[in-house]
């Protein structure tokens, strides 16, 4: 940037500064103004109003005065007489009359119907107000009343100026205001006016001395100016010292070649390396303990992984008589160590237990659908244990060895789904059932239900893979989306239901029959003492070395494919030790569960946690560690 | 506070009766000092030029005259040392109160009489008046209603009419005598017909006249002016005399209706206080046929000759017509009161006003 582009932004800043300070002033000076004028229109407008209430004040005094007198017998009387009587009721007329002491009454003069004077009391004058003595029997009523004489009275302005001015001390003559008429109202207090002549009267109000409107423009203008000033002096000295003169000296060096000082004119810069240096900072910082928590997991899967052979080495160590006992001390206590420190790492690190029995990364591996069911049917008789439905699982021989290649947690999603539907159409009591039937190629899962039912037209729009509602709070996938998904994994989806009687979900998805994991049923069975279910081939080794020693025959499994061929030739009082963390989407208890379910039932399950670790699980008889446990 | 104010009312009027007789008593001594005959009477009679051209002319003296709204205001005026009156004109109503006071002077009236409509010379005679006292003018009680509010029939029971009126205004004669009148004839015994003793009829009070004007707002006026150009005006019982004035005012097809049962005669008395010669002269030119046409034409009210065609006046003729045609039928109102009944109504009237005009004032 040219120095001279840096003074014309300089120039411009200070001008718009000027200018906008300028305009703030000619503006608040148009504003007291604006403000003054409307004031003083208010206050004369005001002023005009009370004037005008203190004419009606005086004129109601007076009115009442005159009701009193015009009510009176003397007054009636005079009026309603002859002439006779007149002379003799003057007396008393008159003197009512003067008691009155009217002093802005210059004169009166009382008027019949026909015109002539009946009486007629001091002076006329210009100003004149004629009022109709109205009565409704013997009383004064302006509206009911029968109006057959007028009483006019003539006004001394000089001394009707002074009633006023009795009646407000703030009224004062003026030469140059606006006149208000005295009598230009319809009514004179209490009465109607029938004439009255005009009387003009210039009347205002007091004021409280004030400032003068030039003299307050004055003074704003100069406050104004004093503040204006000090803000452009002030901006100006702010734009020069921290804006306009280091970057000028900045510029000029750099122009120059020359090196930028390490103080002051470039502390701005140095704060800006400062702060990006610091979020550098805090970002390994955060990266570090990214890579903590990664390295904590690798820790505790490392724990787990020496807890097996540590198992295998205190069971050696038991069995080796030959080695000195000093070295078999030597190697327990090398073996306490290692497994304190297993204990400890896993305590820190250890990951939450996989709860879900199958999750998104798993692989599609095959598996074998009637484990899947079974997992599925357990956690929703637990899901939903304390509704009145019961669920039942039936399976036949051939299904046993189906398994399928599609992903898990799609099949879990769809099973789960239509199980919850089945489950949630039933209102009251009733049976869910899942049949599970495999033929060489495709496996039959039908899940029926005792519930409502369904429509037909709804069953219709599941079918055409329309998307329908009819849940208020669903949240899962829809019956659409579940025949969508069996579509692609080339299977169907029909649906049978007749309201009120149940509806029955029938699934047909094609299998993955691989012979070399197929079952071949023996009908034979095997005998051994016990069964250990173990992923760990360490472990299995083991236990089969104790089992050796104690003369007891054990069958060790290491993978659950392997299990499921196998173990159905063994009698089901069979004890069978299985290991928690089976390495896979399966846990060992809910394998175990489902061994249950085909009649094992002294099952043991072996972990290097503690026992608090898991809940209870009716289908487990015990918790044991991984030693071998050969009685 | 409010027997206190009674109180005082009855004190105050039995001193206006007593004022009043000493006034009479003297009158013969202040009679016409200037020049004037003073005459006091019911406003309106004698407010035509006509009435005291025509005195001037005979009897070569001014004619002065009060005039008075109500009863009361007469016996207050004419009791008042103020003022002495020659003829003094009234309701046949309060003649009992004031009978025995009225001078018998050498006046003689009677002879007038003989020219008057025969039944009215008859009731007249039947009446057995002093020589100096003599029939004046002669007026009907009725109905002057508004058909745009109400629609009244002669077949109409008086609480029918006060009920038609429903909450609109009615406008009632100023008068107590009239009032219990009416009362006495709505609810009163059958038999007694005549009303001689107060205490043996229904009272006047609040309760009566409330149970007589049922919800209708009320005002007692004899001058009722300016009442009927009120939108809800629905009717005014009052005289005859009146009601035509005010037809004739509004110019509005206001109707008069003389209902069988409670229209009737009221009278209107003169006595001649004084045997001065130009207050003779005076009284027999205001009984003369040519003023009491003047008055009759003026004021429609009926002079006791019953000249009908005398009467200028078409609405009023036709009303004349079927007055003097239902004459010998229609009741004529005597009431006479003793002073004493005369108060008690006075100051039962009194309390009626005040309520109804605190009642209607409170609306």
């Amino acid at each position: 940037m040219e120095i001279n582009s840096l003074n014309a932004i300089n120039r411009s800043i200070k001008k718009n500064i000027t200018l906008s300070l300028l305009s703030l002033l000619a503006l608040s000076l148009l504003i007291l103004n604006v403000i003054y004028y409307s004031n003083v229109t208010a206050v004369n407008q005001q002023n005009k109003i009370e004037i005008s209430s203190n004419f009606d004040l005086l004129k109601s005094n007076i009115s009442e005065k005159i009701s009193i007198i015009a009510s009176s017998s003397a007054f009636v009387d005079y009026l309603r007489s002859g002439s006779v009587s007149q002379k003799s009721l003057k007396s008393d007329f008159i003197y009512d009359l003067k008691t009155l002491k009217l002093k802005d009454i210059n004169g009166m003069k009382i008027v019949s119907a026909s015109g002539d004077t009946i009486f007629s009391d001091g002076a006329s004058s210009s100003y004149y107000v004629d009022l109709p003595l109205c009565y409704f029997d013997r009383g004064l009523d302006s509206t009911l009343g029968d109006c057959s004489h007028h009483l006019i009275l003539y006004f001394d302005i000089t001394a009707l100026i002074k009633s006023l001015q009795k009646v407000n001390d703030n009224l004062i003559q003026c030469k140059h205001c606006t006149p208000i008429d005295f009598l230009s109202s319809k009514t004179f207090g209490s009465f109607n006016v029938a004439n009255a002549s005009k009387m003009p009267l210039f009347f205002d109000i007091k004021k409280p001395q004030s400032f003068n409107i030039i003299t307050i423009n004055l003074i704003v203008f100069l406050f104004m100016a004093i503040l204006a000033s000090w803000t452009w002096r002030r901006t100006n000295f702010i734009l020069d010292k921290y804006i306009s003169h280091p970057l000028k000296k900045i510029a000029n060096k750099l122009k120059n070649g020359e090196g930028l000082a390490q103080n002051g004119e470039i502390d701005e810069l140095a704060y800006l390396v400062n702060q990006i240096q610091d979020r550098e900072e805090k970002l390994k910082i955060a990266k570090e303990n990214e890579n903590l928590v990664v390295i904590g997991q690798m820790l505790s899967q490392v724990a787990h992984d020496m807890r097996s052979p540590l198992a295998v080495i205190n069971t050696i160590v038991k069995q080796a008589v030959q080695i000195p006992k000093r070295q078999r001390t030597l190697m327990r206590g090398a073996d306490q160590q290692l497994r304190g420190l297993t204990d400890n790492l896993l305590s820190q690190y250890r990951v939450k237990p996989v709860t879900n029995l199958l999750t998104e990364n798993t692989a599609h591996e095959p598996q074998k659908i009637s484990i899947l069911l079974s997992s599925i049917i357990s956690e929703k008789q637990a899901e939903y244990n304390q509704l009145p439905v019961a669920i039942h699982y039936k399976s036949d021989s051939n299904s046993d060895n189906a398994t399928t290649d599609i992903s898990m947690v799609d099949f879990k999603r769809v099973i789960s789904n239509i199980l919850n539907n089945a489950i949630e159409a039933i209102h009251e009591t009733g049976n869910v059932t899942v049949t599970l039937t495999a033929s060489s190629n495709s496996a039959i899962i039908r899940i029926n239900d005792s519930g409502v039912g369904m429509k037909p037209e709804l069953i219709e729009k599941i079918l055409n893979g329309k998307s329908v509602s009819y849940k208020k709070n669903g949240v899962g996938i829809g019956l659409a989306s579940s025949y969508n998904f069996i579509q692609s994994w080339g299977g169907d989806l029909d649906i049978a239901s007749q309201q009120n009687v149940g509806t029955t979900v029938i699934i047909t998805i094609p299998t993955s029959i691989h012979h070399d994991i197929a079952l071949q049923d023996d009908p034979c069975h095997e005998y051994a003492d016990l069964i250990l279910i173990d992923d760990n081939k360490s472990v299995t080794d083991a236990w089969e070395l104790s089992a050796i020693s104690k003369r007891r025959k054990i069958i060790t499994f290491n993978n659950l494919n392997d299990v499921g061929r196998g173990i159905k030739k063994f009698d089901r009082t069979i004890p069978i030790y299985i290991d928690s963390d089976l390495g896979g989407a399966i846990r060992g208890e809910q394998y175990a569960k489902v061994l249950y379910e085909q009649g094992f039932f002294n099952i043991y399950l072996t972990t290097g946690y503690k026992n608090s670790s898991f809940e209870p699980m009716s289908w487990i008889k015990g918790i044991i560690g991984k030693e071998p446990n050969i009685g | 506070m409010y027997s206190k104010r009674k109180n005082n009312l009855n004190l105050k009027c039995i001193f206006l009766i007593y004022a009043f007789l000493i006034a009479i008593a003297s009158t013969n001594v202040y009679a016409a000092p200037d020049g004037s005959v003073n005459v006091i009477t019911w406003w309106g009679y004698l407010d035509s030029p006509g009435v005291a051209q025509e005195v001037k002319d005979k009897c070569n003296v001014n004619l002065s005259h009060d005039t008075y709204y109500t009863n009361n205001e007469f016996l207050r005026r004419v009791s008042t040392n103020k003022t002495r009156y020659d003829i003094i004109i009234f309701s046949q109503t309060i003649y009992d109160l004031v009978k025995d006071q009225i001078p018998k002077n050498k006046v003689n009236l009677t002879a007038i009489s003989e020219k008057f409509n025969p039944i009215i010379r008859n009731q007249y005679q039947h009446g057995n008046f002093p020589h100096n006292v003599i029939y004046f003018m002669h007026s009907l009680s009725g109905f002057l209603w508004n058909p745009k509010v109400i629609d009244l029939s002669s077949q109409d029971s008086v609480e029918d009419i006060f009920k038609k009126a429903n909450k609109n205004i009615i406008v009632m004669i100023d008068d107590p005598v009239e009032i219990w009148n009416l009362i006495n004839k709505t609810y009163g015994s059958k038999n007694n017909t005549e009303l001689k003793n107060y205490n043996d009829t229904l009272q006047l009070n609040s309760a009566n006249f409330k149970r007589l004007t049922q919800n209708a707002t009320v005002y007692m006026a004899n001058n009722y002016n300016q009442t009927y150009d009120q939108k809800n005006f629905a009717f005014a019982f009052g005289w005859s005399g009146d009601a035509i004035v005010y037809m004739k005012q509004a110019k509005k097809p206001f109707k008069f209706l003389i209902h069988p049962k409670l229209s009737y005669i009221s009278s209107d008395l003169m006595a001649v206080i004084n045997d001065n010669p130009q207050t003779i002269c005076v009284a027999k030119v205001l009984m003369s046929k040519k003023v009491l046409d003047i008055v009759e034409n003026n004021t429609y009210y009926f002079s006791p000759y019953g000249d009908y065609q005398a009467v200028k006046l078409p609405a009023y003729q036709s009303i004349y017509q079927e007055v003097f045609k239902k004459l010998p039928t229609i009741q004529w109102l005597e009431a006479p009161l003793s002073s004493a009944d005369f108060e008690k109504m006075t100051n039962a009237w009194n309390d009626i006003q005040l309520n109804m005009r605190s009642t209607r004032d409170g609306n």
